[in-house]
């Protein structure tokens, strides 16, 4: 059986077919996370998201390899040998499997390789790996069974876009949020991010490798079942290793449809399945870049704390020692906007654009400083009332985005506030400073008019 | 020997392409838009046609093989135009099964994008074929319509991804293929439009699911044209791309 299993793996199609794989791999978001921010818990989803590409591909090869025997009309010839045909056929499917694996556990190693050099907090996650790995499996199971089961020339490609077909339903599914999506490995619903600030058990990848490993189990199954597989032993043990396979997937459904999905902050509750804490902040101790108002963020982001300061230190710059505004600026996760908590600003970090891998676009650096400026002054994103709205773009504008359409929350301003809001731009810093120490908490408490502006 | 092949000749040549059973499939997979299923919205309302697509093209590709091998070669005159005819046959019958299915439910970009693509796609799979094999003809048309997605999700707007852009946009020539096959190269301006009414990233990369909330709405640096930044305060960091697009004053 070894020495078949070596001939298999010397004369399959995935090696082919790999280079393919690699290229589809590299688009993947596999390969534009290199590129960004090494954080394990992205690291790890992207290893997910990489199987839009190879999924299809793996059950094409196998669907190809799995019709082989009739595609060569050697069914009546291979009949008569001595061992049935699914102890025949195995060693095919597991080098097939084999070869997928393989590569895998390369990108695995590439991936967490590199991850592990420049990564400033965590550890290698594993669930995504386990997902990944049975995922494939499952894919390269039923590829290999619709193959043995269904053979013509049209299985392969039928397979490969089919399978394509079913990642996009699944991904459809999460895209709507339908708890049924927990199930599939692709399309993520919950934040990468989120594991850095709050709990979160292994629910959604216990339930993933559960359903993955059902299918995987299910076709194997299904190819002991036909007259020819071989004794009743055989068809027995295929029985049940096709019930046992159903029953697992059709429990992982089951359970995936208890879950609920959060639609503000994509968090995940399987009921069953929930671990002790989950949900709960993280504790960590942010690292600080020193300043008058410091700018801090999770350890996780030390490579990007510099940037993150140098975008908003116009602002910060602005308003440090005036009576009244937070010593410190955190970004991190937050679900609604911005909130002062023991004179700490806390403001939604632009995870999207550490994950890019580039500098700050102006773009993001403007959105950053928009938010910091509403926060430090009014500990939130309410600029109702119109001195409030002109003081915060006036803020904004001696930043140096005089170009700053809207503020967070607000329409853009009609002509008045534009003025006013020029006219405190224009303002000596120290005179700027000294009039929003005097008037801060009047401006605050909607006190002022905008003929109040100096 | 005449020149027009006999009708049984006709007859038996699509059987050994298996003709029959390649529009059973081509049915089947023209049939999947009209399933019950989520109809998704933002890249993934582009890509589900475009996979329909890409397996009607497959079916198209795959049906070229022949039973026979080398024999068939020398058995008449008549096997190009068979071969042909098959190929052009199988196509319309894809094409009248695609439009029907997008006439009883138009997939998103309507159904002139679908078949659209179907043709493309059709094109790469036959040139896959014809060079490579019939059997493993379906993995380059999987494969690039997988970039696609790619490429819709990072609103990439080259031509050499033009089964996602939209009928409304200049429209290419000729299908990927045919440009390389000419050695014609489309020009700079028009393998990178910049039109902002077409921008939508934004609107699309908000809704894809396959990638996580944080990252969405990320357009592109070198696609996206930043504010002005006034002279001397250009404290933030920009990057080089964005750079080359600001105007200094």
């Amino acid at each position: 059986m070894i020495r078949l299993l070596r001939l298999e793996l010397r004369r399959n199609i995935m090696p082919l077919l790999l280079p393919v794989v690699a290229v589809l791999l590299w688009i993947s978001p596999y390969g534009r996370s290199l590129a960004g921010i090494a954080v394990w818990t992205r690291r790890g989803a992207v290893l997910q998201d990489a199987l839009q590409g190879f999924g299809p591909v793996a059950a094409g090869a196998a669907a190809w390899t799995g019709s082989r025997e009739h595609r060569a009309r050697m069914r009546d010839l291979m009949a008569s040998t001595a061992r049935g045909s699914w102890a025949r056929t195995l060693p095919a499917w597991a080098a097939t499997a084999l070869w997928g694996l393989g590569f895998l556990a390369v990108a695995v190693g590439v991936l967490y390789g590199l991850t592990a050099a420049s990564a400033s907090l965590g550890h290698p996650l594993w669930w995504p790996v386990a997902v990944a790995a049975a995922a494939l499996l499952a894919f390269f199971s039923g590829g290999y069974a619709i193959g043995a089961l269904l053979p013509g020339r049209f299985v392969a490609p039928l397979t490969a876009i089919g399978a394509f077909m079913l990642l996009v339903v699944a991904a459809t599914l999460a895209q709507a949020r339908h708890p049924a999506a927990l199930a599939g490995p692709v399309g993520a619903v919950s934040d990468p991010y989120r594991p850095l600030f709050f709990r979160t058990g292994h629910a959604v990848p216990e339930v993933q490798v559960i359903f993955a490993a059902g299918l995987a189990v299910l076709a194997l199954g299904a190819l002991a079942l036909p007259t020819g597989a071989g004794g009743s032993a055989v068809r027995s043990a295929g029985a049940v290793l096709a019930a046992t396979g159903a029953g697992m997937a059709a429990t992982a459904l089951w359970l995936a449809g208890t879950g609920h999905i959060a639609r503000d902050s994509g968090a995940v509750d399987i009921p069953l399945l929930r671990s002790p804490g989950e949900g709960r902040p993280v504790a960590y101790t942010p690292v600080c870049e020193g300043g008058a108002i410091q700018v801090c963020v999770h350890p996780a982001f030390t490579t990007v704390l510099d940037e993150s300061a140098a975008a908003l230190r116009p602002v910060t710059g602005q308003l440090a020692g005036v009576p009244g505004v937070p010593g410190r600026v955190e970004e991190r996760m937050l679900p609604g906007g911005p909130r002062v908590t023991g004179g700490a600003l806390y403001v939604p970090a632009p995870f999207g654009a550490f994950d890019s891998g580039h500098p700050l676009t102006s773009a993001v650096a403007r959105k950053m400083r928009a938010d910091a400026a509403c926060g430090l002054l009014y500990g939130s994103w309410n600029v109702t009332g119109q001195a409030r709205w002109a003081v915060a773009l006036g803020v904004v504008a001696a930043a140096g985005d005089p170009d700053t359409p809207v503020l967070p929350g607000a329409a853009r301003p009609d002509a008045s506030v534009t003025a006013a809001a020029r006219r405190f731009a224009a303002l000596a810093p120290a005179a700027r400073r000294q009039w929003l120490a005097a008037h801060l908490t009047a401006l605050r408490a909607g006190r002022l008019a905008l003929t109040d502006l100096p | 020997m005449t020149l027009i092949p006999s009708l049984r000749l006709v007859r038996l040549h699509l059987a050994s392409r298996r003709a029959v059973p390649a529009l059973s499939a081509i049915c089947c997979v023209g049939c999947v838009p009209l399933l019950p299923i989520p109809r998704p919205s933002g890249p993934l309302g582009v890509v589900l046609p475009l996979a329909v697509a890409a397996g009607a093209a497959a079916v198209v590709g795959t049906s070229t093989a022949s039973p026979i091998g080398e024999a068939e070669r020398v058995t008449g005159r008549h096997l190009p135009a068979l071969r042909t005819g098959t190929a052009v046959l199988l196509l319309a019958a894809a094409t009248a099964i695609l439009a029907a299915a997008a006439a009883h439910r138009a997939p998103a970009g309507g159904s002139l994008t679908l078949l659209r693509a179907l043709a493309g796609l059709a094109g790469i799979t036959l040139l896959t074929a014809a060079f490579l094999s019939p059997h493993r003809c379906w993995a380059p048309p999987l494969a690039y319509t997988i970039l696609c997605g790619r490429a819709l999700e990072r609103s990439w707007t080259s031509l050499w991804f033009w089964p996602i852009r939209a009928p409304t946009t200049r429209p290419p020539r000729a299908s990927p293929p045919c440009f390389s096959y000419a050695g014609w190269r489309p020009p700079r301006s028009a393998l990178h439009l910049s039109d902002p009414t077409r921008n939508t990233a934004r609107e699309r990369c908000s809704s894809m699911p396959t990638t996580p909330a944080s990252m969405r709405c990320r357009p592109d640096p070198r696609f996206t044209v930043t504010a002005r930044l006034p002279a001397g305060k250009a404290t933030e960091t920009v990057s080089k791309a964005t750079q080359r697009s600001i105007p200094q004053k």
